[in-house]
This record gives structure tokens, sequence and C-alpha cells, in this order.
């Protein structure tokens, strides 16, 4: 229909609507409660204006912590009240900042609103909370303590170490005469020292240290040996010897003297020796380590489980058949984990 | 002129659930504060678990000068966010309580 057919009411009506239509639309009172977009800027802006002043004055100023904390307040509350009076007395203008805040804010809504994104935030949020429940402190603290202490008190641990050095000889002993019954027979009950039961108060006379790398002993020239051994249970555990040289006029310094006696119940477990002499034989050698060394046999019962030489030099008596047999092979097998047992 | 107390005791009487009906016409307000409260704890939690990987970090054998600034960093962004919440929080019920005095007058 066209507008000349029209009636005069019907042109009347068309006439209101259009001029309703162009009216300007009142001002909708604005509410920074109820507008979340407002207030996620406001937020954004405190939360980055308070980083940056901690940032710059406490990381690159090197102020002291108390008075930028106090500074932080009140930067972080002129803030956000600068936004508050700004969204009441400014009309909403559309500049960088706000629109970068606008498609911020769109991105949050719209992820917000896919289920995947709602599941894996709760998720997220328990496990965080459950991992946070933990104390930080304590769980450091202990965690600490458990590697650089094992967990054990110095006493205790040492005592766990001569148990483990022990029963790491028996077995030794056990692997290595299991073509001969009678090597099982503890060998302190064949001695003068059967009586001597060490406990836990007592312990094993010897030296344990704290590990091949973390203990070592420096041997001078004028040093004879670096200990006696007498015919009673001993441990020699957890430790380097290393001479620093000799007196050319002098024979190489012993790692073991064995002058005063010597039992397989001492037992040198887990030791490296570098450039020492050293009787080997009425000894039990477990898990040891000779470099440049001068190995002495003259046919004595002798056990080793797992020793290693390198470069060594080996001296025996020329007679005895059988240790002429076993030093060719420890010289020929140089490096290699040798198992040994001589009744 | 009546006692204010006998008028409150008798509004009391005359609308017994009052709370509820306040609670369900603010209740979009109460929902969006409660869900800025939640992003709020997440927020920080989440800023808190950077912290304690950083620590395990450190016990792992990292150097320490490189992550102490990390550690730093994590822990200012952890008090900015704190304090802004914090503040926000104050102000919002501020305001909250401004609008209801305008309702009212």
């Amino acid at each position: 229909m066209s507008p000349a057919k029209q009636s005069r009411k019907q042109r009347a009506a068309a006439a209101r609507v259009a001029s309703a239509l162009k009216a300007p639309q009142l001002p909708v009172k604005k509410d920074f409660l109820g507008d979340g977009r407002a207030r996620f800027r406001a937020y954004l802006w405190a939360i980055c204006m308070t980083f940056a002043y901690g940032f710059v004055n406490n990381l690159l100023l090197s102020r002291p912590e108390n008075r930028v904390n106090e500074e932080s307040v009140v930067v972080c509350a002129a803030t956000l009240i600068a936004h508050v009076f700004f969204y009441y007395a400014r009309a909403a203008s559309a500049n960088i900042r706000s629109r970068l805040t606008e498609r911020l804010w769109v991105a949050l809504q719209q992820l917000g609103q896919r289920k995947f994104t709602r599941i894996a935030s709760v998720s997220v949020l328990a496990s965080l909370l459950l991992v946070s429940a933990i104390p930080l402190d304590a769980v450091s603290a202990s965690l600490v303590k458990m590697i650089q202490n094992g967990r054990l008190p110095e006493s205790v641990a040492q005592f766990a170490i001569q148990e483990v050095a022990y029963v790491q000889s028996y077995k030794t002993r056990k692997q290595i005469a299991a073509t001969d019954p009678a090597a099982l027979n503890p060998v302190s009950n064949s001695h003068t020292w059967q009586g001597y039961k060490p406990t836990a108060a007592q312990g094993r006379l010897g030296i344990v240290g704290k590990g091949i790398e973390e203990t070592k002993f420096l041997l001078g020239p004028s040093a004879e040996g670096f200990a006696y051994t007498h015919p009673m249970p001993m441990i020699f555990s957890d430790f380097t010897v290393v001479s620093l040289g000799h007196d050319p006029e002098k024979p190489i310094p012993q790692f073991l003297i064995t002058t005063l006696g010597a039992s397989q119940d001492v037992v040198i477990n887990n030791v490296r020796v570098v450039g020492l002499a050293q009787d080997i034989e009425n000894l039990t050698w477990t898990n040891d380590t000779f470099e440049n060394c001068l190995i002495r046999y003259h046919g004595g019962p002798l056990r080793m489980a797992n020793v290693r030489f390198f470069n060594c030099t080996f001296e025996h008596p020329p007679t005895v058949s059988g240790v002429q047999i076993l030093m060719d092979h420890l010289s020929t097998h140089q490096g290699e984990p040798v198992n040994v047992y001589f009744p | 002129m009546p006692d204010p107390e006998h008028i409150a005791a008798s509004s009391a009487q005359a609308r017994p659930y009052w709370w509820v009906e306040a609670w369900w016409n603010a209740r979009d307000r109460v929902v969006a504060a409660l869900t800025e409260l939640i992003a709020t704890v997440a927020l920080l939690v989440a800023l808190g678990f950077i912290y304690f990987v950083l620590r395990l970090m450190i016990l792992a054998g990292m150097p320490v000068d490189g992550i102490a600034f990390l550690e730093t960093v994590d822990f200012l962004a952890f008090k900015a966010v704190l304090l802004t919440f914090s503040i926000a929080f104050v102000l919002q019920a501020i305001l909250s309580a401004k609008n209801s005095l305008n309702a009212k007058s």
C-alpha cells in the first residue's frame, strides 16, 4: 500500500511510531556491581599496576620490602577507586584499552560457556587445592633432610652400613664357597676371638665413610700405611685412600697392615685404593677397586667378590702353582670384576 | 510517636521470610560475588602451585640464584592478586551498601 492511499489515522500512527524510534533512548543507569566487564577491567588494571609497582621497586630498585608492600596497598586501592570513579563519571569511549579488555572478557565468557572448559577447570582447581594442602615448608624441610641425611640418624646409618657389609660378605662367602661347604662356617668360630660378639652399641672396629666420592683419605710420603688389622671382626667401608707418593728408599706404604694379625672377618667393602701396596690374603674383599697398586699374595686364604684391579702389579712366590694361576688371571683380566675363593 | 523497636518487631512479624526475599532479589549479585571469590582462590592457588614447583626445582638441584628471581616474581603476583581482590570486595561492599541506602530513600 502506498503512503498516498493510507488513511489519515494510519498516517498519524506511522508518524508516531517513526518518531518514537528516532527519539533518543533514555540513558541506562550505570551499576558497577552489575557490570561484569567493568569489574573485570578494574581487576586487571589493579593487578597489573600493583605487580608492576612491586616489580620495579622491589626487584629493580631494591627498595625495602615492607615499604613497597605498604605502598602497593595504596597503589592497588587507588587504581580500583579510580576505575570506579571514572566508570560513573565519564561516558564510555571505545579506545584501544577498552577494546582489549572487551576482547579478553568475551574470550573468557566463551570459554566459561563450554562444558569441557568447566570440567577441566574444576579438575585443575581440585588437584591444585589437593597439592596446595601440603604445607610447603614442611615438605621442603623433610625432603632436604631426606636427601642430606638419608632419614637416619648418623649412628643408625653407620650401623646399617656395617650390617649391609656383613651380609654382603656372608653372601660372598656363600657364593664363592658353593663348592666347599666348609666355607659357610663362620671364621671367627675357629679363632681365639670366638667369644667376641659385636653389639649394636659397639659395632665393629674399623672405618666407615660416606662413600667413595664423599670420603677421601690422602696418605703423605712419610706414611707407612693406612690402618692396622687385628684378628677380629673389623669393617672398612665406603671411602677412598689415595697415596700422594712415597720415599723411593722405603717400601710402598700399605693400605691395611696385617702384621698384628688378620681375619676373614675383616671386611673391606666398597673401598677404592690408589697407589698403595696390599697383602690381600686372609681378608674378605667385597666391591672394592685397586688402582696402580702393588698386590701381594702368598697363597693364604682369600675371599673376594666383585673386586676390580686397574693397572696393578702382582707379586707372589714363584713356587706355588695355584697362586701363579690366580695372579696370571688377575693381571690379564684387569678392569673386570673378580670373584675368588681360596680356603 | 511509636517506639522503633515496636515497629521493627511488627515488621518482622508481618514478613517472616524477609531474608529469603532479600536474597532472591539480590541473587544475581550474590552468584557473581561467589564466582569472583572462586576465581580468586583458583588464581591464588595456581600461583602457590608455581611457587611449590619452583621450590621442588631447587631441591632437585637447579641453581638457586636463577629460581630465586622467579620465586620473587611469583610472590609479587600472588600479593598483587590478593590485594586487588581484597580491596575489591571491600569496595563492592561499600557500593552495595550505598545502593541499598539510595533505593530506600
